[in-house]
């Protein structure tokens, strides 16, 4: 971080970096061909070892990593955003967060510009199907959540890396929640007698309208694994991932209500219409009946909704409207 | 004189009677739950095995009916440094010290045996000693060590909502550390006993939800050790129960770390052992249980894990406390 705030380019880092990884080898090659002098004479000084030059492998391998550690951060830098941003990269599948670049990261830095595909609960309830074993029948609602199957089948999007970060968010879904501001439980067990729902701040209001609500009344909005578990969808692809922290989910049933409040009109044909990138928030148990509504096919509204989803943010404002329609057929 | 030293009088008294008969034979009465004293031990210098017990509360009984008649205080290890061939060891003392309050069925504060305060309080306190001398937290940032002596408080005066008691130092550092009292928007006053409390911290603790009438929650590891500390402070010690109502908080509001959120805490959570276990039966098998920790004993039961307070330290100031406290999360 000091080296990316003190020079003013990453080529300036770069530079800075070989000359002091030049120098420290230097002394000690001296070091080593005094040592040799003494033992053994005349030993050319230009002569290094094979640990030194490995070393200067290393170092070369570490700048390149300090240079892409550079780019990376400097956005981070600029926009405040970038820390919201950062959550949803977590809650998003892996493939999206191991290449970053630079251009993505502004697309995910303008959360009005980009499509989140928000994916349903079932890799939650993967991980806490194994917690069930170990817990098994502890909290009244863990059995509430039995009901709950994981969809099998996940195709290309398994988690990688985030799968540690999943986990840390996953148990908040144990008492029944959803990830929120808060990190307790909307609701504890009857015996605490004195219990309060959270209290609605006004300024982050909107923000909980989304939040507060437990990830039991998610599920219980959602289709249920058995509505959901169809023989088409054994193939498709599952990107599974808990709400976002940092995004407006709708927990309306009825699926017009919230793509009128995720869209701003409930009419399906000016959505399909982008004029500008903007922000949409879809339930995985959503793209079925979406599907169906706008009668194309499942796996093609995927496609378009991944592909688009890969786009960066000069992509999608040069993308001609025509042509995406065009090359996807979505109407 | 007063009601003590006649006490040990009448008991001298009984001893010389006895003493003609050759039986030389002190009744100690066992922990009883309440008031009334069903079973006594008997420490008797006719008896080998309990010989020495008997000489060592002698020396204890003498010492106290010296304190009551001259006045003033000792601690049990100035008191083993004083006679350190009789008494052998500080346990010993320490054991005849509680015989004689069993006997005299009080607390070793009110006799005038003191022992090192080990407890920390932060926040807004002034405590007015007797002699004049002023303790101000307050206007000190750090941890105040709590006076040993905490009957030479004469007043103590606040400002604050309520008072914060949390189970270890490392926490109660921690919080400091992280300016708790910035972050919360409610005055309020941090103490710590360091584990299991001592009388001193007990008393400062019963005395400010009883003379300053402040609410006092308390913060405790979610396993049975941190279940009975909270006891402790709420309902005395075991080995103490035949004078604790000084040293009690009734009203004491346990905020956490509960059992029943173990679950949804995900990591620094771990196995219960047998000790945990035994603890747990233990606790259970008291009477004056209230149904909710017996619920939360249960439920430890169940999962067989614990965890730390660590495991919410990330959260503990800005989410975790605040929204315990002001959600009523109590039990």
């Amino acid at each position: 971080m000091e080296r990316t705030t003190a020079t003013p380019s990453p080529a300036s880092t770069y530079c800075s970096f070989l000359c002091g990884s030049h120098h420290s080898p230097l002394r000690r090659s001296q070091r080593l061909i005094d040592k040799e002098n003494r033992d053994v004479q005349k030993i050319p000084p230009k002569n290094l070892s094979p640990q030194l030059f490995g070393n200067t492998e290393d170092d070369y391998s570490e700048l390149l990593l300090q240079q892409g550690k550079v780019v990376h951060l400097k956005p981070a830098a600029k926009l405040v955003h970038l820390r919201s941003s950062v959550n949803l990269v977590h809650l998003r599948s892996p493939k999206k967060v191991v290449p970053l670049q630079t251009s993505n990261r502004i697309v995910h830095l303008k959360p009005s510009d980009k499509i989140i595909h928000l994916k349903s609960l079932d890799e939650v309830e993967k991980t806490e199907k194994k917690k069930y074993n170990i817990q098994k029948g502890v909290h009244p609602r863990n059995s509430q959540r039995k009901n709950i199957q994981c969809t099998p089948k996940k195709r290309g999007r398994k988690p990688k890396q985030p799968a540690k970060k999943l986990q840390s968010r996953i148990p908040t879904d144990h008492l029944g929640n959803t990830p929120s501001p808060s990190k307790l439980p909307v609701k504890y067990p009857a015996h605490f007698v004195h219990q309060l729902p959270p209290a609605e701040d006004s300024s982050c209001a909107a923000r909980r309208r989304s939040l507060s609500a437990p990830a039991m009344q998610l599920s219980d909005l959602c289709l249920t694994p058995d509505q959901i578990q169809t023989p088409e969808r054994r193939g498709e692809i599952v990107n599974k991932s808990p709400s976002d922290l940092d995004s407006d989910v709708s927990m309306n049933i009825s699926l017009s209500d919230s793509i009128g409040e995720i869209f701003g009109t409930k009419d399906i044909s000016s959505i399909l219409t982008m004029q500008r990138p903007r922000q949409y928030i879809l339930l995985e148990e959503h793209l079925p009946t979406l599907a169906t509504m706008l009668n194309v096919d499942l796996e093609r509204l995927r496609c378009v909704l991944d592909i688009t989803q890969g786009l960066t943010h000069e992509q999608i404002l040069r993308f001609p409207i025509k042509h995406e329609e065009a090359e996807f057929e979505v109407s | 004189m007063g009601e003590f030293a006649e006490n040990i009088e009448r008991i001298a008294l009984e001893l010389l009677s006895n003493l003609v008969h050759g039986n030389a034979t002190l009744s100690v009465p066992r922990n009883s739950s309440g008031n009334v004293i069903s079973e006594y031990r008997r420490v008797s210098y006719n008896n080998r095995g309990s010989r020495h017990s008997f000489c060592v509360l002698i020396y204890m009984l003498s010492r106290v009916h010296r304190l009551q008649v001259r006045g003033g205080s000792f601690t049990v290890r100035g008191l083993y440094y004083d006679n350190p061939l009789l008494v052998r060891s500080q346990s010993r003392i320490a054991e005849a010290r509680l015989d004689v309050c069993r006997m005299l069925s009080t607390s070793p504060l009110s006799l005038g045996i003191l022992a090192a305060s080990k407890g920390l309080v932060a926040g807004d306190l002034r405590l007015l000693m007797t002699n004049g001398d002023v303790l101000d937290s307050s206007l000190y940032g750090g941890p105040l060590t709590l006076p040993t002596d905490p009957e030479k408080i004469d007043r103590i005066e606040t400002q604050a909502e309520f008072v914060l008691i949390v189970e270890k130092e490392s926490v109660f550092e921690s919080l400091l550390s992280r300016n708790v009292f910035g972050t919360f928007k409610r005055r309020f006053i941090l103490i710590t006993g360091k584990g299991y409390p001592d009388c001193c911290t007990r008393r400062i603790v019963h005395r400010l939800t009883e003379e300053n009438q402040l609410a006092a929650y308390i913060l405790v590891d979610a396993d049975p050790f941190g279940v009975e500390i909270m006891l402790v402070y709420r309902h005395g010690s075991q080995s103490m129960s035949f004078s604790s109502q000084e040293l009690t908080t009734p009203a004491l509001r346990w905020i956490g770390l509960h059992p029943s959120e173990i679950p949804a805490l995900g990591t620094g959570v771990v196995a219960l052992v047998a000790g945990d276990n035994k603890k747990i039966n233990d606790l259970l098998a008291r009477h004056n249980l209230e149904p909710g920790v017996r619920q939360e004993l249960r439920m430890l039961q169940d999962v067989q894990l614990k965890a730390e307070i660590e495991s919410v330290i990330d959260f503990l100031t800005d989410d975790y406390i605040p929204n315990k406290i002001n959600r009523n999360l109590f039990l």
